[in-house]
């Protein structure tokens, strides 16, 4: 299982890096977001894993996971909401203010066609 | 010294009239400058991929350097869990999602569509592995993020275009590959490591200190209550920056699709209006539910806040910007204000009763009808963070959606005036 786990928060993270050197804003959004799976999966695991053992005190158990993981990742799923929100608006911006949605605010894609 | 101060006088003039402190500082400053320039000519070239190549490539670098060095094995011995089947499919379901978003990423809304599947794989790890407050707040932020994108997509192209460099794919995969297989190891040896950890305080604690048997939600309002007091801050003002980002803001909306289908003009589906309008309340009050019973069972202010955002979200997509804004007339940065002030006021109170900030204290009361009901202060604290969550996260959607009303009629005036030209 611990195997499995790693090979998730691995695809995950390879994913969300081969998007974010894309380069226009909307694939970033996408990569930066595949990456916050990764990195709370990540942070979550370090809790280690436990099956049916969730941290709710009951009469007669005794055995739990780790609360203090889930507590932490749980804040972190909703700030990278917010931060994604962020950055899906920032790009919005940009297009705004540059008329298009490079990364760099410049059309390379001009620049290549002329060249050709 | 006095005496000879004249002599001193002239002295100094002589031998040390010439030196100034101020030329030296002056070119140790400008030596600075022209350091920094140089270091900032290197690193940023306003270039962001660069900047994003040398990041990645610093961190391979450094987790290289980090599993080669020392001479104890890299993995642990700690034994495995067993594997049963349905972790295989889901893992393999997981991934091909994954793969899918990298694979789909140029068409926009099909890569949006499948980077849904992997939050909601995501979510069914966190039940599998006894997290269910994380399975509620992943499953409830994956609607609120996938209609934020769904909103901003309108105004952005639909497609990628393919990028002009002959070899970039060839590099981004590998450093992909790199850093995939980087992350599996650090995983595995973590995993594989025996641990100790502080959570059994807050076991032990939970109940007898904050008064709760839902220990992460105790662990929020309570024990770690000063970071969540700053995390919803933070929440706070991303959507405070995101309202002043989109002030002003008029953009051009597509009048077709991509395969040049013009947008039904259509009002609102009216199936979908008159379920959602009878829904609301019972959202609402799921909301509330959620709410109350956080502390002691999965729930809690960020998971309510969330229901309730998206009970109130639906409503503008299902009635419309104009028809919801009329009813629902209130000012969302006001939600975002006063919930920060109850948090913050909740922890001053206790300052004020001579304990420390954000101490919390709780009693048993019967109600009637209700029967024995407890009274936390940190529900006080926990309503704090319901409101910012709400008020944030409606109000990031609602002014997005609000563009529409201004790009509308932008669209409308361009398509005017190609008409009449």
């Amino acid at each position: 299982m611990e195997i499995l786990i790693a090979l998730i928060i691995a695809t995950l993270a390879g994913a969300g890096i081969f998007l974010t050197l894309k380069a226009r804003t909307y694939p970033i959004v996408l990569g930066l977001t595949l990456l916050a799976y990764a990195v709370n999966l990540f942070l979550f695991s370090m809790g280690r894993l436990q099956v049916n053992m969730p941290p709710v005190l009951r009469e007669g158990v005794s055995a739990y996971t780790d609360p203090l993981p889930q507590a932490l990742v749980l804040t972190a799923i909703v700030i990278s909401f917010g931060m994604t929100a962020f950055v899906v608006v920032l790009a919005l911006r940009a297009r705004h203010e540059l008329g298009n949605d490079h990364v760099d605010g410049v059309e390379i894609m001009h620049k290549a066609g002329e060249n050709q | 010294m006095y005496i000879k101060r004249e002599k001193l006088f002239a002295w100094y003039e002589k031998k040390l009239g010439h030196v100034d402190a101020r030329i030296p500082y002056g070119a140790l400053l400008d030596s600075c400058f022209a350091l920094a320039h140089r270091v900032h000519g290197v690193l940023h070239r306003g270039n962001l991929q660069t900047s994003v190549y040398s990041f990645i490539g610093a961190a391979l670098v450094m987790g290289l350097i980090g599993f080669t060095y020392g001479d104890g094995p890299l993995f642990g011995q700690r034994a495995f869990m067993p594997v049963d089947w349905i972790s295989i499919i889901v893992t393999a379901g997981l991934m091909i999602a994954a793969f899918g978003t990298v694979r789909f990423h140029q068409k926009r809304l099909l890569a949006l569509v499948v980077i849904g599947m992997v939050g909601l794989i995501v979510s069914l790890i966190f039940i599998k592995f006894s997290a269910p407050d994380l399975a509620l707040t992943q499953l409830s932020v994956e609607v609120v993020t996938v209609v934020l994108i769904l909103l901003a997509l309108y105004y952005l192209p639909a497609t990628t275009p393919h990028e002009p460099f002959k070899n970039k794919v060839k590099y981004d995969t590998a450093f992909a590959v790199l850093g995939g297989l980087g992350v599996f190891v650090l995983t595995l040896a973590v995993l594989t490591r025996e641990y100790t950890t502080i959570g059994d305080y807050f076991l032990a604690n939970s109940l007898t200190g904050g008064g709760g048997t839902n220990v992460v939600n105790v662990i929020l309002v309570d024990f770690r209550g000063f970071d969540t007091l700053g995390e919803i801050v933070v929440l706070g003002i991303a959507g405070i920056g995101i309202f002043a980002m989109l002030q002003g803001l008029k953009l051009y909306a597509p009048p077709c699709n991509e395969e040049g289908i013009v947008w039904s003009r259509d009002a609102h589906p009216h199936i979908m209006q008159s379920l959602l309008r009878l829904m609301m309340p019972i959202m609402l009050l799921v909301a509330v539910y959620i709410f109350l019973r956080g502390h002691n069972l999965p729930g809690g202010g960020f998971i309510a806040g969330l229901i309730a955002a998206i009970g109130l979200i639906v409503q503008y997509l299902a009635n419309g910007i104009e028809w919801t804004t009329k009813r629902l007339n209130f000012d969302k940065h006001y939600l975002i204000a006063y919930g920060v002030l109850i948090a913050a006021l909740t922890g001053l109170v206790s300052m004020l009763l001579g304990y420390p900030f954000l101490t919390s204290a709780f009693t048993h009361v019967d109600w009637p009808i209700v029967g024995e009901f407890e009274v936390a202060s940190a529900i006080a604290f926990d309503l704090g963070v319901f409101l910012v969550v709400v008020g944030s996260t409606v109000m990031i959607l609602v002014q997005l959606g609000k563009l529409s009303l201004g790009s509308h009629k932008l669209t409308d005036k361009t398509l005017q005036a190609k008409e009449e030209k």
